[in-house]
């Protein structure tokens, strides 16, 4: 952990309350912050300062936040966290192919923020050393799963999973953006003849959700395909 | 029959033997007749039983003089009789390849007209009637035509019988409605132009055909007097001989007229047509000189009219978008730093206890206010159809049973008893999963949330008439004084003082989404109890594809 303590993060909107609330809260983890108000003051600073994450506005006087990544991709590859209240699935797209790593809409949840900028600190500066016991691993996203150990790794943390949904894991691992009906999740998990059990299922999947997901209410990974089945998105 | 026809073996010796059973069956009808005939004539005509009697003793004694051997008799005999039996084995030997030939005989005697019918049966009876009738009024009689009419008299029944049995509409088939069907079907296909000139066609023709048949009648009339011509004759039909010409004159500039003011009607309904398809920009064929070139224009400025319209429609609508997404906007900005220091201010140390409890409100009430935030939005968006659907085939008893699944623990929180009947066979319909998952999520929430505490809340699908019909029944808290319709509309809520948790936009949103989907939600009220229905079409069951072998 201690890596991660001296690491200084670049936070950037026009609105000054705005970053100074995020710039508490990151500071509160031991975070040392920058603020930039508008894009050429966030690439002033990027160039000046030794900066490794950044948390951008896409609205903003001077320089937007969209163009301003463009420009920071030229030369710099740190991650990106993208925030806005445009909550369209067409806009999401669109920051993400400019280069940002993701994507957060506003309103958010401060604790939300916090856990995603963990979350991206830790596998950019562990890139390529993330602990996974070595051996046979299965990589998908933020998630390492070693075959060997039988444990699933989220950003190089170990994942406290139970025997069950270990199984789980390990299928969604083996087969990503795989969609499973719950009776084969069920019958493959449990090795038994499936009846009734979409609720089994979903109470394994919520719990997984909750202990591998940022923000389990919104899942990035562990998906519901509404009235199909289930599947864990391929990054 | 054409069943019939196959299922005994091999249709082609099956047609075969039909026809020669059926073929023998006449000659034995024939033949039946022909004896009857005879019988007729002798009870008549006793000097017949003389000729009769005479010509079997001939038979009898002086073959010779007949020129027939006893032998070559007995052959004979033998040999008619040979035919009799195998006329017998063939009629009822293959009954039912006769049957079904008699059928198909039948069902083409239906395609004949009746009136083409009743002229062939008058001339097979008249004859037959005039031959008895002068038998009996004049005691004179031609036995040998009564011999061979007989079998035609009874022929004749024999068809009638079978048209009649085999075809119902007997007399609906005939001339005068085969006529009308054809004109009508000609008059569908004409054009408005085609249809018009055949009536100017009509109206010119007739008096001109009517004209020009008098004149000739009367020049041919008065042309062999010629010895009695005179001027007055000469000077009449020189005037009908002008007045005919004068008139075809006139027709035929009538014609012309009709035909070009046809023509340029055709082109202003086509110049409507194509702007009733979309195409706004259609050119103006009529021409400047025509007499509907005023409304041709006049139609180009009403297209000009609705281009604007339509124009300041959509600029219109793009405004809408652009404010309700400027609004979220504008609202989600302050509303972030009002959760991200409401959530700093929970971690201050020092709160006193009312302090927190406060801040506890706050936290609250500004995540419920950013839900709505995010409600209005969505359901703006839908009301003008500015969503994106991400339609796929879903099984709409899975989905449910997923929602269900998903919210169980909302669902514990409540004091209500849920009665979920959601059959395991598959419900496939076409729709959007997401959004059809916060469909029911809403629904669900409104009875967690509005339902009388204690209450069962009954949830069943069921497929009725191709379609997947999913209902929720509940017994509302409030009283229920708002109708169905009005409890859908965007910020109605049932209970009017607005104590309860919730935007009030849970329905709309619900009914938005699914009308997106093109499903159907309606909602009903009967006293407190309140139901809401969902339904899609059903896709046709599809066999299960087979589970591919996985990457491993």
């Amino acid at each position: 952990m201690e890596s991660l303590l001296d690491k200084n993060i670049l936070v950037v909107d026009d609105d000054r309350e705005i970053v100074r609330a995020i710039a508490l809260n990151l500071e509160q983890e031991g975070y040392t912050v920058f603020k930039a108000y508008d894009g050429l003051e966030a690439l002033d600073i990027v160039t000046t300062r030794p900066v490794h994450l950044i948390i951008i506005d896409v609205m903003m006087p001077k320089l937007d936040g969209l163009s301003t990544i463009l420009r920071l991709r030229e030369s710099k590859n740190l991650p990106i966290i993208v925030l806005s209240a445009k909550s369209e699935d067409t806009d999401k797209v669109l920051g993400l192919s400019m280069g940002a790593d993701d994507y957060v809409t506003k309103p958010f949840n401060p604790m939300e923020l916090t856990a995603r900028v963990k979350s991206h600190l830790r596998r950019y500066m562990s890139l390529g050393d993330i602990h996974t016991g070595g051996g046979n691993v299965l990589v998908n996203g933020r998630f390492t799963y070693n075959l060997d150990e039988r444990v699933l790794y989220a950003d190089g943390e170990p994942v406290k999973l139970t025997a069950t949904e270990t199984k789980i894991m390990e299928l969604f691992m083996r087969n990503p953006g795989r969609i499973f009906p719950a009776e084969e999740i069920y019958s493959r998990v449990w090795n038994e003849d499936a009846y009734s059990t979409e609720n089994t299922v979903m109470v394994h999947i919520r719990r997984i959700r909750e202990k591998i997901e940022l923000n389990p209410s919104a899942p990035e990974y562990l998906k519901v395909v509404w009235g199909i089945g289930y599947k864990l998105e391929r990054k | 029959m054409a069943t019939n026809l196959k299922e005994n073996n091999g249709g082609g010796s099956f047609v075969f033997k039909g026809v020669l059973s059926w073929v023998s069956a006449l000659l034995l009808l024939i033949l039946a007749s022909a004896l009857v005939g005879l019988g007729i004539a002798l009870l008549i005509d006793f000097s017949l039983w003389r000729d009769l009697s005479d010509f079997i003793i001939g038979l009898r004694y002086y073959p010779h003089e007949l020129g027939l051997s006893v032998t070559m008799l007995t052959l004979y005999a033998l040999a008619v009789l040979g035919i009799l039996a195998l006329l017998l084995f063939f009629t009822f030997g293959f009954r039912k390849a006769r049957r079904a030939i008699e059928s198909a005989v039948g069902r083409a005697l239906g395609h004949i007209w009746v009136e083409v019918k009743l002229a062939a049966l008058a001339v097979i009876y008249l004859p037959l009637s005039v031959t008895i009738f002068r038998s009996l009024s004049w005691g004179w009689y031609e036995p040998t035509v009564l011999i061979l009419l007989l079998p035609y008299y009874v022929l004749g029944v024999y068809f009638l019988c079978l048209d009649i049995g085999k075809n119902r509409r007997y007399f609906g088939h005939n001339i005068v409605h085969s006529v009308t069907r054809l004109i009508a079907t000609c008059r569908s296909f004409a054009t408005l132009e085609e249809k018009a000139m055949r009536r100017a066609i009509a109206f010119c023709a007739v008096p001109l055909f009517f004209l020009g048949a008098s004149v000739a009648l009367f020049g041919f009339l008065v042309w062999p007097m010629d010895s009695y011509l005179d001027s007055d004759y000469l000077f009449v039909l020189l005037l009908m001989i002008l007045g005919t010409a004068a008139t075809a004159g006139t027709a035929a500039w009538y014609l012309r007229e009709t035909r070009r003011k046809e023509r340029e009607l055709m082109a202003l309904a086509a110049q409507i047509n194509e702007i009733y398809g979309g195409n706004l920009d259609a050119v103006n064929r009529v021409p400047f000189t025509s007499e509907l070139y005023h409304s041709a224009v006049q139609l180009n400025m009403i297209r000009t009219g609705i281009e604007r319209a339509v124009d300041e429609g959509v600029r219109a609508e793009r405004t809408k978008v652009e404010l309700i997404t400027n609004v979220s906007h504008d609202i989600k900005t302050p509303l972030t730093s009002v959760i991200s220091y409401t959530e700093l201010l929970k971690k201050e140390p020092g709160l006193s206890e009312q302090a927190k409890d406060y801040v506890n409100i706050l936290s609250v009430k500004a995540e419920r206010l950013s839900q709505i935030v995010q409600d209005v939005f969505e359901v703006s968006k839908a009301a003008t159809g500015n969503i994106t659907l991400n339609m796929e085939e879903l099984d709409l008893g899975r989905l449910l049973q997923q929602t269900f699944a998903e919210m169980a623990e909302t669902l514990e929180k409540t004091s209500l008893v849920w009665r979920i009947d959601i059959p395991d066979a598959p419900m496939p319909i076409y729709a959007d999963g997401q959004r059809m998952y916060r469909v029911f999520q809403n629904l669900i929430r409104n009875c967690a949330q509005y339902s009388l505490e204690g209450s069962r809340v009954y949830v069943n699908l069921k497929a009725e008439n191709g379609r997947a019909v999913a209902t929720l029944r509940n017994i509302s808290k409030a009283e229920l004084t708002v109708s169905g319709e009005d409890l859908v509309a965007r910020f109605v809520r049932g209970d009017q003082n607005r104590t309860t948790e919730g935007s009030g936009l849970g329905l709309s949103i619900a009914q938005s989404f699914t009308e997106a989907c093109s499903g159907r939600l309606s909602v009903s009220t009967d006293g407190d109890l309140f139901t809401v229905t969902v339904d899609f079409p059903l896709l046709p069951a599809q066999p299960q594809p087979e589970e591919g072998a996985e990457p491993q």
